[in-house]
């Protein structure tokens, strides 16, 4: 795992997320089901729930940036790869401060994947829990994946992706890509990279996690 | 911006059908903090940086709940992707300036998320009922239409 989220709880805790006491939610009424309804069922203004995390919310509620130079890119990274190493070492020759992508086509052999699950310690709510692995041929759906730095200049790798498995059930979430091996069918995928501008990683006071900001800077 | 006028093959009236000329320009990322609505974040950005219409390069984060959209027989239906927690895969589309959100091209926006579960879903963002979670990350691209 490329972003500083730690910890896991039993693998029971991923089938329910049952509120922790160490948490708030700020529900006007509780948006509790996943059945679909008519859409003038619910006052959209009144049924989106908040949450309150354990730091102080600081202003603004976005930080943006414009890149300069971006340029893009095509890759296809071959069977049996690990996809992770391959992007890092095949962007390296290349002065980026960061880049984006998305995922067009191809499978993994392998990978692992982590979803969000309700902490059972500490002063994070909520964590990613243990690692979801799959053995059999995955074919992506989707995939976006951020390269930002941390605060030595290393690549961070931040992903979030889709898969069909081999009985086409559809599964997802955070994307380790230095856990994932291509598959039968190159990855191909598209890059914009970032001559100057991206995502730092640095601490957040609202959420207590280290977290992708943008900055303005070049890699020195 | 040319406005077609010959009929098309089908009978149907092709005068209302519009081709743009145009090309990408700036991009921009974003870090949108907890509990600000996903489409209504990406509309204020394109404003902050005096763009009517961007595209989607690709978004990722968590949100609290999903709340997505379709159309159904009786009407257009929502789905709710109960968390807190749900992962954005992706996210396509386009963006209109939050100051032209009135106009005929309202920012409508597509994506793929994932509940606390894996199971992944599709649809249509629900404005205003998609909060941010911990943190979503955001890169557009402007479209700039040139003239006809």
């Amino acid at each position: 795992m490329n972003l500083s989220f730690h910890g896991a709880t039993s693998a029971s805790a991923i089938e329910g997320a049952d509120p922790s006491p160490l948490f708030k939610l700020n529900a006007v009424s509780d948006p509790a089901t996943d059945a679909d309804y008519p859409r003038h069922a619910h006052n959209e203004a009144n049924t989106a729930r908040g949450f309150c995390h354990p730091g102080t919310a600081t202003s603004p509620r976005m930080l943006s940036v414009q890149i300069r130079a971006p340029q893009d890119m095509r890759i296809t990274i071959p069977c049996g790869a690990n996809v992770g190493k391959t992007l890092r070492d095949a962007l390296a020759p290349h002065h980026y401060s960061g880049a984006m992508g998305y995922i067009c086509r191809g499978s993994a052999r392998a990978l692992q994947y982590h979803v969000i699950i309700a902490a059972t310690e500490g002063d994070r709510p909520y964590i990613y829990g243990a690692p979801i692995r799959e053995s059999g041929e995955a074919t992506f759906i989707n995939g976006t994946v951020n390269f930002g730095r941390d605060a030595n200049g290393a690549v961070l790798l931040h992903c979030h992706g889709g898969y069909a498995d081999t009985n086409g059930v559809l599964h997802g979430g955070h994307l380790i890509l230095d856990e994932t091996v291509v598959g039968a069918e190159p990855l191909v995928m598209h890059l914009c990279l970032f001559g100057q501008g991206g995502f730092v990683q640095g601490e957040d006071e609202e959420t207590h996690y280290k977290l992708l900001q943008p900055y303005a800077g070049a890699l020195q | 911006m040319n406005a077609l006028s010959n009929p098309s093959s089908d009978g149907l009236s092709s005068e209302h059908v519009k081709l743009e000329s145009g090309h990408y320009g700036r991009v921009v990322v974003a870090r949108i903090k907890p509990n600000e609505d996903l489409v209504g974040a990406l509309e204020a950005l394109c404003t902050t940086y005096g763009m009517q219409r961007a595209v989607v390069r690709g978004v990722l984060g968590s949100l609290v709940d999903g709340r997505l959209s379709y159309r159904a027989a009786d009407g257009v239906r929502e789905r709710i992707i109960k968390g807190p927690g749900v992962e954005i895969l992706n996210v396509f589309g386009e963006v209109t300036a939050a100051a032209m959100t009135n106009s005929n091209s309202p920012t409508q926006l597509n994506a793929a998320l994932s509940g606390t579960d894996g199971a992944v879903y599709a649809g249509r963002l629900v404005r205003g009922a998609n909060l941010a979670f911990i943190t979503i990350e955001a890169t557009l691209q402007e479209w700039i239409t040139e003239s006809a």
